[in-house]
Parts: structure tokens; sequence; C-alpha cells
């Protein structure tokens, strides 16, 4: 029998995933407790524990209630929005990243991100409303997505060529239809609000967006995670998936659908944030193998507290925020060189 | 595998891959595999095997004739309920991910799992079962990018015997393969076919018809140049004309018993 040096290469073979999954869940822990101490107040871990405890059992309250409302108001929202979207982005990416058989897509390709960036920056230049800018941004990023589908369907299937290369059509025309609306927006006062909700930031992120999002986040990942081994067979290219009683377009209509409403949702919640759905599954892989009903669930976890760190970075590395979306590419390219440098995931 | 009465009958299908039908990949083709045959599909290369295999699996609609499973059109069945029925083994198929063997042939059992949910004890058990059945229990836990070629052809026999279905469909399951993974996958599949499932074979190599089938038909530009018993179909005859060049078919002295075919080198 010939050993391959590969497989030894392959580190996870030999890992058990589900002891990963817990140490994943304690990381995501960890990660939100100390995030939530950082910041221009800091505050002690044990203190953020005790917060939410002292409403249930007689603590003594030794903070004062500024940092009850920080904790409260200001962080918790914010930990929490930066859970979801990376959760909702790299899932996203990972099931795409199946379903079109290719490790480099992510959730964009469908032009989704394009389409609810173009939502945003038409709603800023011609309302006011923080509200009317996430229901068009929203309700693009659908349009989008719907417009590459409708494009790419053929004979009562979608080919996944014909997707990819829909998807690309669809979102350089809305990349180009945002660029118009900068254009020709006000330089002083418009232009920048523009640009600055298409870098990203979690920093608007209100207790209210969470309770509207939150949930549509939630669902959409709980269906792919009901789906996820599925998604294995449908590595396996059209064909086999169909012979093997797969039914295939009911499953990449479903898959489409939740990751084009975690993205639009991401997009509504924090601008434009890139990186994420393409690394995150990779470190999934690396650390569970390509077997979707281990790796979508790391890949969770994985992407919460990946942006959680990045997001926090954003907030104290200097006195103004850095944009999100700077920060995950500038973080995340070399992150992805070292990983392919690396050369365990085994393709 | 299940013990079904699975019998095929194909009857006048045409096929085109064109939306003006100008040309066609086969016209009124008919034939019946009885369950627990093997039948062999010869013909050159582009003359429509893949695609005869890709109707009987369901995957293409032929544009007119009937494809019947045990007295069932094929077409009136959702896809699960194909699955169950009919095993496809397609040609030179891979993962752009380095699965493990045994989540691979685990694939196998999509038909018996709910839409919502995951494979279960006995769908692992019964794959490790089949793995040992076919001999490669010790691939199981290795990444499948990093097995042979004749490997990968019982993996996707083994992810078609969990499908626990009584017909098995195989694309060219020895090309690409040296004469010992030949063998070795023709051993497989002759085991299956005395255990009773029917099958049929699309290839290339006339003399594994002559091995091992029941039945063996030539296919070429979209008819069948010939169609029975091997013994009868496999012969200098039908094969040059297949082909287009000179073939003999030779009977072997002892201690083989056995007819060979000898392609002739031109001049």
């Amino acid at each position: 029998m010939e050993t391959s040096v590969n497989d030894n290469m392959l580190g996870w073979t030999h890992r058990n995933p589900v002891k990963v999954i817990i140490i994943l869940i304690a990381l995501v822990l960890v990660v939100g407790i100390v995030a939530m101490g950082i910041g221009r107040y800091s505050i002690p871990s044990l203190t953020i524990i005790k917060i939410p405890l002292s409403e249930l059992f007689p603590i003594e309250k030794t903070w004062s209630r500024t940092i009850e409302c920080v904790v409260y108001d200001v962080r918790f929202p914010r930990i929490l929005a930066g859970i979801l979207v990376g959760a909702g982005l790299s899932i996203s990416g990972a099931a795409f990243q199946g379903m079109f058989r290719n490790p480099l897509v992510s959730s964009q390709i469908l032009g989704v991100s394009s389409g609810a960036g173009f939502g945003a920056a038409i709603a800023i230049l011609l309302f006011d409303s923080l509200v009317i800018i996430q229901v068009s941004s929203f309700v693009f990023g659908l349009l989008a997505v719907f417009i590459t589908f409708l494009m790419s369907r053929m004979k009562s299937s979608t080919p996944i060529l014909m997707l990819v290369l829909s998807g690309i059509v669809v979102g350089s025309l809305f990349s180009a239809l945002t660029s118009l609306t900068k254009y020709m927006a006000d330089p002083m006062n418009k232009m920048p609000a523009i640009v600055f909700w298409l870098l990203g930031s979690l920093n608007h992120v209100s207790a209210k967006d969470i309770r509207v999002f939150g949930p549509m986040i939630i669902a959409s990942i709980i269906i792919m995670l009901l789906i996820r081994w599925k998604i294995n067979i449908l590595t396996m290219g059209d064909d086999d998936a169909k012979a093997l009683g797969v039914n295939t377009e009911r499953l990449k209509i479903a898959i489409i659908l939740c990751s084009t409403v975690l993205t639009a949702s991401a997009v509504c919640l924090c601008g434009i944030i890139g990186w994420i759905g393409l690394v995150v599954p990779h470190i999934g892989r690396m650390l569970v193998g390509p077997d979707n009903r281990y790796l979508l669930p790391v890949t969770i976890l994985t992407g919460s507290s990946f942006l959680v760190v990045v997001d926090t970075l954003a907030r104290s590395l200097s006195a103004s925020e850095i944009p999100l979306g700077i920060l995950t590419s500038i973080i995340g390219a070399p992150l992805f060189a070292f990983l392919l440098r690396q050369n365990r995931i085994g393709w | 595998m299940k013990i079904s009465r699975a019998k095929f009958d194909v009857h006048k299908i045409r096929f085109s891959y064109e939306e003006n039908r100008t040309r066609y990949i086969f016209q009124e083709i008919s034939f019946t595999v009885r369950r627990g045959e093997a039948f062999f599909l010869l013909g050159p290369n582009g003359t429509g095997k893949s695609t005869l295999l890709k109707c009987m699996a369901g995957l293409l609609s032929p544009e007119s004739g009937m494809i019947n499973l045990d007295d069932k059109n094929l077409f009136h069945l959702s896809s699960r309920e194909r699955a169950k029925r009919i095993s496809y083994v397609p040609q030179d198929r891979s993962s752009p991910f380095p699965f493990l063997v045994r989540d691979i042939v685990l694939m196998g059992r999509a038909a018996y799992v709910g839409a919502f949910s995951s494979p279960g004890k006995e769908d692992e058990q019964k794959v490790q079962q089949v793995l040992e059945q076919v001999g490669i229990a010790e691939l199981a836990d290795k990444n499948c990018k990093n097995i042979s070629g004749g490997e990968w052809q019982l993996v996707m026999i083994a992810r078609a015997m969990v499908q626990d279905t009584g017909v098995l469909l195989l694309d060219e399951p020895t090309s690409h393969l040296d004469l010992g993974n030949q063998m070795k996958v023709l051993e497989v599949i002759s085991r299956l076919s005395e255990a009773g499932t029917t099958i049929v074979i699309a290839t290339h190599f006339p003399d594994h018809a002559l091995l091992n089938s029941h039945k063996a038909a030539v296919l070429k530009g979209g008819t069948f140049l010939a169609m029975g018993n091997p013994e009868d179909v496999i012969c200098g005859e039908v094969l040059s004309r297949a082909y287009g060049i000179n073939i003999d078919v030779v009977q072997l002295e002892e201690p083989f018993f056995r007819k060979v075919c000898i392609p002739g080198i031109a001049n």
C-alpha cells in the first residue's frame, strides 16, 4: 500500500471535530467577554460577567451606572452584531464554496454585496434616514441576486458556470452604479458618508437593529446547518448529486436564498466587509477538513471570533475608528497567503 | 445489494443535445436488460454510450421513446425514488475537496436521508460493511485526492453499492486503469452480477465483454451494429466495422479457452 506524504500533512484527520467545536465555543465566549471590556472605558472581565448576573442574583454593584450603559447599550449590541455578521458571512462563504465546487468563492460572487452597497449609496444620497438606508440596501441586495439567478436559468436548471458569469456581470453593473452615485453626490457631505458606509463599520449598530436582523440571520444559519450534509454531495457535481437522489435545484435555491439574506443583512448592519467569507472557511478546513457536517459549525464559530477580534482592533487601535472593511482585508489577505503556503488544506 | 426484479426496458428512444434536433446521438434504440444480466455496451468514442447511460440513469430525458424499469416509466419517478433503484457510476468524477473515502462512500446514502438531516449510525455501518465487501476497508480514512485511479473506481462502486439498488450503470469503469486494476474492478463487478444485480457497462474493451458479459451490443452512428450473445456480437466483422480498422477475434488454445481481440495494424 503506497502511503502519500500528503496524508500525513492533513492535520485534521487526526483531530476530533467535536472537541474542536467545544474549544471554539469557549473561544467565542472568551473573545466576546474580553472585547466587551476593551474601549474608552476599560472594564475588567469579571465585572462584565457580574453585570448580567446581578439582574438575577443579589450581587453587590461595584460599578457605576455609566459602565452598565456602556455594556448594555453600546458594546453588547455591537459585539453581538459582530458575532452574527461574522458567523453569517463565514457560513455563506463555506456553503458557496461547496456549491460552486470552488474554494475561491465567497458569498459576494452572485453580486449581493454590490447590489446592497448600491442600495445603501442611493439611499444615503436621496434620504437621510438609517432605516431607509438599511431597507434599500437589503432590497437591492436581494434584487441583484434575483437578476443573477434569472440570467443563469436554462431549461429549468441552473448551471454553476452560468451563475458565476451572471454574478460577475450583475456585480460589476451595480459597482458601476455605486460609483455613479458617489460621483453625483455632494463631495463635502454625502460622498464621505457613502464612502464610509461602504468601507464597513459596526459603529452605528443599535439594539433595535439586532432585534430586526438577528432573527433573520439566525434562521438562515439554522437552515444552512440543517442541509449541511447535502452540500457535501453537491461538491461532486450536479449529475452525481442528482443520480444520488438529491434535488439539486431545490438545494441550490435554499443555499442561495440563505446566503443572500445573510450577506444582505450583514451589509445593512455594517457595510461591505470582505475576506471573511473567503478566509474563514479555509481556517475551518484546516481544523476539521472539508466535511460540511463539521465544517459549517466550525466556520460559524471561527468567523464570529474573527470578526469580533478585528472589530475590537478597529475601535481601539487608534483614537478614531479604522473602517472594518479595510482592517479585515489587511489582516485577512496576509493570513490567507500564510494558510496557502502551509498547504495543509489538501487541495 | 438488494434483490429486486430490476428489469430495464429501453424502447425506441431518440436523443439530441441540440435545440433544433439536427443531429441525433441515437435514434430508435431498443433493448432489454433482464435481472442479474451484465450488459456490455461497446462503440467508438463519441458514439453516445455515455449519453445512453445518462438517459438510463434518468439524468437526461430522451426526446421520444420510453425507458421502463420494472414496467414503470423511469421519468415518472422522483430523483429520490430513482436513486433507490438505480446506481450510476460516472466517468472521471472527483470532488474538489479532500474528503475522506469514507465520507465519499457515505454520499451514496443520500436517497435514504431526509431533506433536513444527516446520515446516522446505520448509514455509517452500511458504509463500513460495503468497504469491507469491496476489499477497500483500509482506504476508509484516506484523503480521496491521494488514492490511485483504480482505487477511486472501487470507491465509486462502493458508493453505488451503499445505494442499495438492483441496477448498476457504469460509464467506462476500467478506462485509465492498468491491467491489474482493470481485472480487480471487473472482479468486483462480476461478483455483483452473480449476486443478482443488473449491470450495464459502457466500455472500450471488447475483451472485457468476452470475459464477463451475458449480453453485448455495439453502438455506432446512432444505432446498434449488433446486439445479443457476446460470443456472436464480438466478432471480427462487427468490430472492424465499428472501429474502422481490421480486427480479428481468435480462440486461444489450451489452457486458456477464451477468445481475444487482436487489432490489426494498417498494411
